[in-house]
Parts: C-alpha cells; sequence; structure tokens
C-alpha cells in the first residue's frame, strides 16, 4: 500500500524508453501503457520517447520501461551510478542479447526483469511435435551467438522423444553446414542469429531445404511470408501487454518477477508451403493447442 | 535536230518518272534495311541480355551453394539456347570462373559491370551481368535488429555470355543483298513502266513536232493521227485543225494574190505599153524634129559665110542663136526622157578629177570673162570611181548655173575628201536661194527670178538632168545656200581605190587638131531627106569639099560605081528607105571599095540604134550635127585616108 499510497501521490511516473522511435516499440509501449490505463485509468504519470531523450535521473521516475536491446543498455547505464535506482523492465529483448546486457548485480537484486522476444524452447519443441508428428530429427543450424539455444532445445527434445540436429555454421560458411544438416534433418528450425539467418540467406536457405523438401519454421511472421512452413512469435502487443501487467504489478508494490518468456504467443502457417508439402495446418488451432499444452 | 529534241525530250520524261521511282526505291530499301539491320543487332543484345539475365537469376543458388554442376547445367543449357552463343560462364565474386561451356576468353574480359553487347573483339560480343543475392526482408527484432530494414543488393558473381556476330553479319549481309536486288528491280520495274507511260506522251508529242515542222515548212496536208495521239488527243486535233485553217487562209490569200498579180501585171502591161508609145513617139519626134533643125543650122551656118550676111550680120547671129536654143532645148529634152527611159547605163571607171575639172574649168573660162567674174577651179590629185562623161556633164551644168545666176563676184569649184568619198563643190557669189524652195529648183522647169523665162537663162532643165544623172550614179548630191550670199552645190562620188586607178582609159585630149576651115576630097552624102541632103551639099561646098548626093542606097552605089569622080568619105544616114540601113550600106560600101571612110549621121536617138553604130565601128554623128563638128570630122576622116593612102603608096 505504500508503494501504492506513494505512486497515487504521484511521487514518480513512469518512463518507457524506445529502443527506436514508432514502429514495433511504439506498439509494444502503446499495448503496455494501454495495459497498465484499463487497470488504473489516469494514474500513472507516463514519459513515452526514444531511450536517447532521457538524459537526467530526474526526477526519478517510479518505473523504467526499455522497449527493445537498445533502450535496456540506454537506461541500465543512465542509472548506472546510482546505488538505488528504480526498477527496470525489458522488454522486446532478445533472451541472450538480455543474458550479455543484464547487469548481474541489479538481476539479482530484483531490480531488473524482462519480458523475451523469442520463444522457449519447449513451447517451440511442442509446437513441432503438435504440427509436424511425424517428424523425429529437427535440424537447427547455430552460429556462435545462437550455439546458446542448443542446449535448452536439446532437453526439450529429448524430453518429448525428438532428436535435435545441431549443424554449426563455421569457416566453410553457410551452406556446407545446412548441407550437411539437410542430409538427415525432418525440419529446419531457425534461431534468431543475424549471423546465420538475416535477410540475403533466408531465400537461399529457404531454397535449399524445399529442394529437400524439409519444412522450416521460423520465428516471425516474416518468415512465413519469404516461404517458411509456419512461425511461432508474440506480436509486440503482446509482449507490451505482457510487459504492461507487469508494470502494473511493480506500480501496486510487488517486487520485479524475475525475466521470463512471453507467455501470449502466435502460430502463423504458410497455407501455400504447407500445401505444397502436403500438410493442412491452422495457426490459430495449433496456437491453442499449445497454450492448452502450457496450462499447468 | 529533231532526233536530239526527240531523245532529249524522251530522256526528260524518264528522268521526271525514273528519278522519283528510284528515289523511293532507294530510300525504301535503305530504311528498311537499315531497320532490319538494327533489328538484327537489337535482337542479338536482347538475346544476349536476356540469356545473361536468365542465367543470373538462375545461378544465385547455385552460387550460393556452390554447386559447380548445377552451374555447368546451367552454362551448357543457355549455350545451347542460342545458335549466336559460343561461350557462357558463371564467376564468383572474386572473379573465379565457376563454370563454363564453349568457348570463352576470360582473359580479354573488362572489369565486370552490367555489359550487354560489349564487342569484345572481331569475333566476340560480351553479355554480362551480375549475380544478386536475393533479399527476402526478414530482419526484424525477431531476426536480431531493433529495427527492420532492407539490405542493399550484394552481387555474389557474374554471369557471362559471350555471343558470336558472324551469323547477324551473315544475316545483314543477306538482306543488303536482297535489299539492292530488290531496289534494282523495283527502279528497272519503275523505269520500264516509266518509258511506256512516257512514251505515251513523247510519241504524240513528237509526231505532232514533225508535223508542226512540217507545216512550218510549207507541208499543209501534214496531220496528227488524233487516234494514235493517245492522252494527247485533243492537241493533235487542234493542231489538225490549225493546219486546216492555215491552209484555208493560205488558199485565200493565193487567191487574192494572184488576183492582184493579175491586175498588177495589166496595169504594168499597160504602163509598159504606155511608156513604149512615149518613146516611140519622142524617139519619131526628136528624129522628125532634127531633120529640119539639122537643115536649119546648115543653112545657117551657109548663110554666115555668104554675102547676105556682110549685109546683114546681127540677122544671121540671132539665126543662129535662135538655132541653138532650139538645139540645146531638143537635147535637153532628149536627155531628159532618155534618162526617165532608163536606157542610159553608166560606165564606172576611176579617173582622177583633176582631168575633168581643168578642162570645164578652162572650156568655161571665155564664158566668166564675159560676164566679168573669176572662175576659179582648185587643184587636186584625188581620183574618183564614176562615169567620167556623166560627171562631167552635171559639173559642167552645175557650173554653167552657177555663172549665169552670178552677176559679181565669182565662182570656184573645190573638192573635200570626207572618209572614202569626195565632195565637189561649186561655190557661187549669187542671190542665193531660199530655204523654202532648195528642193523645188531640181524639179523641171523651175527658174527662179526668171518668171518670164528669157530663154538665154537657160531652160529650166538643168539641175532637172544634174539630179537624174546623179540619181544614175547613185550619188548624193544637193545645194545649201544663204539668201544675198550665196550657194554651194555639191556632188558626192566614191573616191577611188589605188589598185583601180591604173584603169582609167586615157582619152585623146581634144582640141589638139588645128582647125583648119577647109576641107580637100569628095564626099558622098547619103540622105533620103532632101534638105538635109541639100544643107550638107551647101555646107560641104562652102567647107571646099565637092559633094556627090544620093537619096537611096542604089543610087550611093550608082554613084560609087559609075560616078565622074573617084569618091573619097561617105556620109550615111543610118535610116534609109527601104529596108537597108546606113550602117548595111556602109559595110556593103567599105567592102565594094576598099577603105572608104564613112561617117554615120543620125536622128535617132535610140540606144539600139546608137548600139548598132557602136558595133559597126563607124564613127557617128548625132543630128543636128553643129557644122563644126562635121567639119572636124571630115577632115580627120579625109587626113586618115590620105596617110594610109600614103602609107599603101
Amino acid at each position: 500500500m505504500t508503494y501504492g499510497s506513494a505512486f497515487a501521490a504521484g511521487s514518480g511516473g513512469v518512463w518507457v524508453a524506445l529502443a527506436e522511435p514508432g514502429g514495433v516499440h511504439a506498439e509494444a509501449a502503446e499495448a503496455l501503457k494501454a495495459e497498465v490505463e484499463q487497470a488504473q485509468p489516469g494514474r500513472t504519470e507516463w514519459r513515452i520517447a526514444p531511450w536517447g531523450q532521457f538524459r537526467e535521473p530526474q526526477p526519478r521516475p517510479q518505473l523504467v520501461v526499455a522497449i527493445g536491446g537498445t533502450a535496456l543498455r540506454g537506461m541500465q547505464d543512465l542509472f548506472a551510478k546510482e546505488a538505488n535506482p528504480p526498477p527496470l523492465l525489458a522488454v522486446l529483448v532478445p533472451r541472450l542479447l538480455f543474458d550479455r546486457v543484464a547487469d548481474p548485480a541489479r538481476l539479482k537484486a530484483g531490480n531488473l526483469s524482462a519480458v523475451f522476444l523469442d520463444q522457449p524452447a519447449t513451447r517451440q519443441i511442442e509446437l513441432i511435435r503438435l504440427a509436424l508428428p511425424a517428424a523425429i530429427n529437427v535440424g537447427v543450424v547455430v552460429g556462435a551467438e545462437s550455439k546458446g539455444f542448443v542446449p535448452g532445445l536439446e532437453k526439450a527434445a529429448r524430453d518429448r522423444g525428438l532428436q535435435l540436429l545441431v549443424s554449426l555454421v563455421g569457416q566453410n560458411g553457410l551452406f556446407p553446414a545446412l548441407q550437411s544438416l539437410l542430409v538427415d534433418a525432418d525440419l529446419l528450425l531457425a534461431q534468431p542469429d543475424p549471423a546465420v539467418f538475416n535477410s540475403q540467406t533466408v531465400a537461399n536457405i529457404l531454397t535449399a531445404a524445399y529442394r529437400r523438401q524439409i519444412p522450416m519454421v521460423g520465428f516471425s511472421p516474416a518468415y512465413v511470408k519469404a516461404g517458411a512452413l509456419m512461425a511461432l512469435y508474440s506480436t509486440p502487443a503482446q509482449i507490451g501487454a505482457r510487459g504492461g501487467e507487469l508494470a502494473r504489478a511493480v506500480m501496486g508494490g510487488r517486487p520485479l518477477p524475475p525475466p521470463a518468456w512471453p507467455r501470449e504467443f502466435t502460430v502463423a502457417v504458410n497455407p501455400d508451403v504447407a500445401r505444397s508439402l502436403g500438410l493442412s495446418l491452422d495457426g490459430q488451432r495449433l496456437a491453442e493447442q499449445l497454450r492448452q499444452k502450457e496450462r499447468p | 535536230m529533231k532526233t536530239d529534241a526527240g531523245l532529249s525530250l524522251r530522256g526528260r520524261m524518264l528522268l521526271a518518272a525514273l528519278l522519283p521511282v528510284t528515289l523511293v526505291a532507294v530510300t525504301l530499301t535503305v530504311a528498311f534495311l537499315s531497320r532490319l539491320i538494327a533489328d538484327l543487332e537489337t535482337g542479338m543484345r536482347t538475346r544476349g541480355a536476356a540469356i545473361s539475365r536468365q542465367m543470373a537469376t538462375a545461378a544465385e543458388f547455385g552460387i550460393f551453394t556452390g554447386q559447380r554442376d548445377t552451374l555447368s547445367a546451367l552454362t551448357e543449357a543457355a549455350l545451347r539456347s542460342d545458335p549466336d552463343a559460343r561461350g557462357t560462364a558463371i564467376v564468383d565474386v572474386q572473379g573465379f570462373v565457376m563454370a563454363r561451356s564453349g568457348d570463352i576468353h576470360p582473359a580479354e574480359w573488362p572489369e565486370f559491370v552490367r555489359l550487354d553487347g560489349f564487342r569484345l573483339n572481331r569475333d566476340v560480343v560480351l553479355f554480362a551481368e551480375p549475380v544478386m543475392r536475393s533479399v527476402t526482408p526478414v530482419d526484424d527484432i525477431y531476426g536480431g535488429s531493433e529495427g527492420a530494414r532492407t539490405p542493399a543488393p550484394m552481387v555474389i558473381g557474374h554471369v557471362v555470355v559471350e555471343l558470336s556476330p558472324h551469323a547477324i553479319a551473315k544475316q545483314r549481309d543477306r538482306l543488303i543483298g536482297s535489299g539492292v536486288l530488290i531496289a534494282l528491280l523495283g527502279a528497272a520495274l519503275g523505269g520500264w513502266l516509266a518509258r511506256r507511260i512516257a512514251r505515251g506522251v513523247t510519241d504524240p508529242v513528237l509526231e505532232a513536232t514533225e508535223v508542226v515542222e512540217r507545216i512550218a515548212e510549207g507541208d499543209l496536208s501534214a496531220r496528227v493521227d488524233p487516234e494514235a495521239a493517245g492522252a494527247l488527243h485533243s492537241l493533235a486535233a487542234g493542231i489538225n485543225d490549225m493546219a486546216a485553217r492555215i491552209g484555208m487562209s493560205q488558199e485565200d490569200l493565193r487567191a487574192r494574190v494572184a488576183e492582184a498579180t493579175v491586175e498588177l501585171l495589166q496595169e504594168k502591161e499597160t504602163a509598159e505599153r504606155a511608156t513604149a508609145a512615149k518613146s516611140r513617139f519622142l524617139a519619131s519626134a526628136s528624129h522628125d524634129l532634127r531633120q529640119p533643125l539639122h537643115a536649119l543650122g546648115l543653112f545657117v551656118s551657109s548663110l554666115a559665110q555668104s554675102e547676105v550676111a556682110m549685109r546683114e550680120p546681127r540677122l544671121v547671129e540671132h539665126i543662129q542663136s535662135s538655132v541653138n536654143t532650139l538645139q540645146d532645148l531638143l537635147d535637153a529634152i532628149l536627155d531628159i526622157s532618155r534618162l526617165d527611159g532608163g536606157t542610159v547605163v553608166p560606165r564606172i571607171n576611176a579617173f582622177p578629177l583633176s582631168q575633168v575639172l581643168d578642162r570645164l574649168g578652162r572650156d568655161l573660162s571665155p564664158l566668166a570673162e564675159q560676164k566679168g567674174l573669176r572662175l576659179k577651179v582648185r587643184p587636186t590629185r584625188m581620183w574618183v570611181t564614176s562615169d567620167r562623161q556623166i560627171v562631167e556633164r552635171i559639173l559642167l551644168n552645175l557650173i554653167g548655173n552657177a555663172l549665169r545666176y552670178t552677176s559679181r563676184g565669182g565662182v570656184l569649184i573645190s573638192c573635200r575628201r570626207r572618209n572614202d568619198h569626195v565632195v565637189i563643190e561649186v561655190w557661187d557669189t549669187g542671190e542665193g536661194i531660199p530655204k523654202d524652195v532648195q528642193e523645188d529648183i531640181f524639179e523641171e522647169y523651175v527658174q527662179l527670178g526668171n518668171p518670164e523665162r528669157d530663154r538665154a537663162k537657160g531652160l529650166g532643165l538643168g539641175l532637172a538632168i544634174c539630179r537624174r544623172l546623179a540619181n544614175l550614179l547613185g550619188a548624193p548630191m544637193g545645194v545649201r545656200s544663204r539668201p544675198g550670199r550665196g550657194s554651194v552645190f555639191w556632188l558626192e562620188l566614191p573616191l577611188a581605190r589605188e589598185e583601180s586607178r591604173g584603169t582609167e582609159a586615157r582619152l585623146p585630149h581634144a582640141g589638139g587638131a588645128p582647125e583648119l576651115t577647109r576641107i580637100a576630097g569628095t564626099v558622098l552624102v547619103v540622105e533620103d531627106d532632101p534638105l538635109v541632103r541639100a544643107g550638107m551639099e551647101q555646107v560641104i561646098d562652102g567647107w571646099g569639099g565637092k559633094v556627090i548626093a544620093a537619096s537611096t542606097r542604089d543610087e550611093a552605089l550608082e554613084a560609087c560605081r559609075h560616078g565622074s569622080h573617084r569618091i573619097d568619105l561617105a556620109i550615111c544616114d543610118i535610116r534609109l528607105p527601104g529596108l537597108v540601113s546606113g550602117i548595111g550600106l556602109a559595110e556593103e560600101l567599105q567592102r565594094e571599095f576598099g577603105r572608104m571612110p564613112i561617117l554615120l549621121v543620125s536622128a535617132d536617138v535610140s540606144e539600139e540604134a546608137q548600139i548598132a553604130a557602136r558595133r559597126s565601128g563607124f564613127p557617128l554623128l548625132k543630128k543636128p550635127v553643129p557644122p563644126g563638128r562635121l567639119r572636124a570630122a571630115l577632115r580627120q576622116l579625109l587626113e586618115v585616108k590620105a596617110s594610109t593612102a600614103g602609107a599603101e603608096d
């Protein structure tokens, strides 16, 4: 109640620092604000701006929300010298990035938390099981950065009776790694790693996979558009809304929860690719099935 | 000429028709050919570009995956896809050849950019297309970037296609060949057509030209065939119509001319008859007048020597004067009639003017002295080409007139050279002639200052005769005068050229023989007119000669054959009774009696009579014969006879 009183007394507002003005970041910010305002209309003083505009730590906000990796870095730096900085909630940040950037001390102190952008390995593997029950060997191509996903994925696969085939992009380039993987894999599960999956590689990766009739599961709607069979992701609005729930809790006086995966998600299917592969998939139904699986 | 005109007309028609046809044919051929050739080249470029683009698209994945087999299959397929392709290759971004087919020249390749038909050498047209890595926009926050971005396309290699230009060069040559052939055929066909069409126009035109020329030459029956004229039907019809009209009007004209000619001939005949009648009348009249006048002169001459003259000298003198005037008048009238009759033919020769002028001066000086006037002839060395006798008569008249109408002062004769002519001028210090009558004085019987027609002042025929004589010579003549100061009569004669001077006939100088009053010898006078015969007898008798008279030929012959006297000389009248002319008798006498000198006398002033006399070679005196001249002639003939007789003896 003390937190709430202080909040109500207007002792501090909420800073929302955007990594980029507009776009998905603004969308997430809007969703976050909407979530808070829906519950406690008009009680919060919002300051939503690109992170570079927050120069002075005064007047102290009650909560800082960083939307995007750069915003997280910027807000962490802004309050770096303070012994007791305001709680910082990172939203829309890839997990690997968060792991690299987050101040371990603040993390440990519960002063820093996040709603990740990417999806938990279990959810990914579970989706594969639901959508492609015949698939056993799940192939992943990883680079230096995305190597970090491998343990989680391996565990999730093993738990569900699937085999994870990992191919690391080495000095020979992407294609040899991909080629060796595509020999045995039943599907290709893409992991966010700009060194491996980017605009210039995706088309050829998809082509290579398609030539072997291997479907690819992506991690963003762009992959579905580009020719992946389906993609599992959370929209900025879904993540923003989850961020809003956490912000409300903090403003309600509760401590920040530990960093977590986004709770809401979307499954998008490319019906043409599905048809080409002789599959019949419904994204919404899959998402629903997946949610039911995740419910305790 | 006609052929030339025809050829040039045909040629021009042909040119007019052929030139545009040829121009069009050549222009079209050139235009189509260049279009086709351009199309060929464009086609090759398009094909090359299409092949290279297609390959570039297809090669992306092959380059990405490094699958040389795939790429080789691609280059092979591309090589086979076009007959002009001689080599294809795919190179990676470092320029390393990943796949190649056919014959390629990597050593000669320029730095790769997009090449659309780069002419590598004579045999190679090079096409190059960069292979771009296709971009799929997946770089968003899920992929690890903060914002969605589309990276620039990346070149991952190049596709190279080498085409051979030989096939299209061959095709181009074939096109040019057939184009030229078509142009030539077109021009030939056009020419042939033009020639045919042109002939349809030129042939009728040429035929029409020929017909017009024939009409111009007078062949009015010439016609153009209107059927053959084709397009120029109306022209042909017009020419025919024109020819017909010309023919008609010419026929009309001819008839009128013939009519007029007949009338003219009739009039001419009438006029000629009248002239002949006039001449006959004049000849007869003068003959008939001369006979008594001749006798009268002879009688007066004897009278002057008789005793009666001692008693009445003035009476005889008056008679003598009247007879002289009568003779002059008759001579003048006869001269005019002869000049008008056109029977006088001038004999043109070169002669020195001084000869004529000196003699005139000498002859007229006594008259001048008698009137107390100075007569001066300015000496000249110029020669003229003219009839000497006619010139002399004109000048005699002019100087005589000047002396006659000048009462004090003098008369000057001078010659001036004007270009190649000589102007002989007779200056006097007389009354002068008013301007308005200066032309009239050359008419017959016009005399100034002699209204009473005193015959001593002349007859008024002098200048009329002068003008006629001058006309006969073609010599300009005129007068300029200031009343009260005097007059200048002038005559212009052509100057003789140097080379013609030698031909001048030198005449024996008259007046060289001494005038003797007496003659010795027997003279036969053959004269049918008794009055004239008597006059002759009397005058010759007065001079001391013996006269035997005969009136006919027979009498004359009788007298010669059987007469008591030897005949020294015969005077024959040209006209004798009967058919025998005086000339015939003279010839007869000479044949019979050796070299008997004969003197012909005649009152016949006709040209024929004079010509006949001249031809016979006998000397001829015209009646009325002045007694002095008769005596001189007789003396000369008798002297010649005496000298030849002497030589014979």
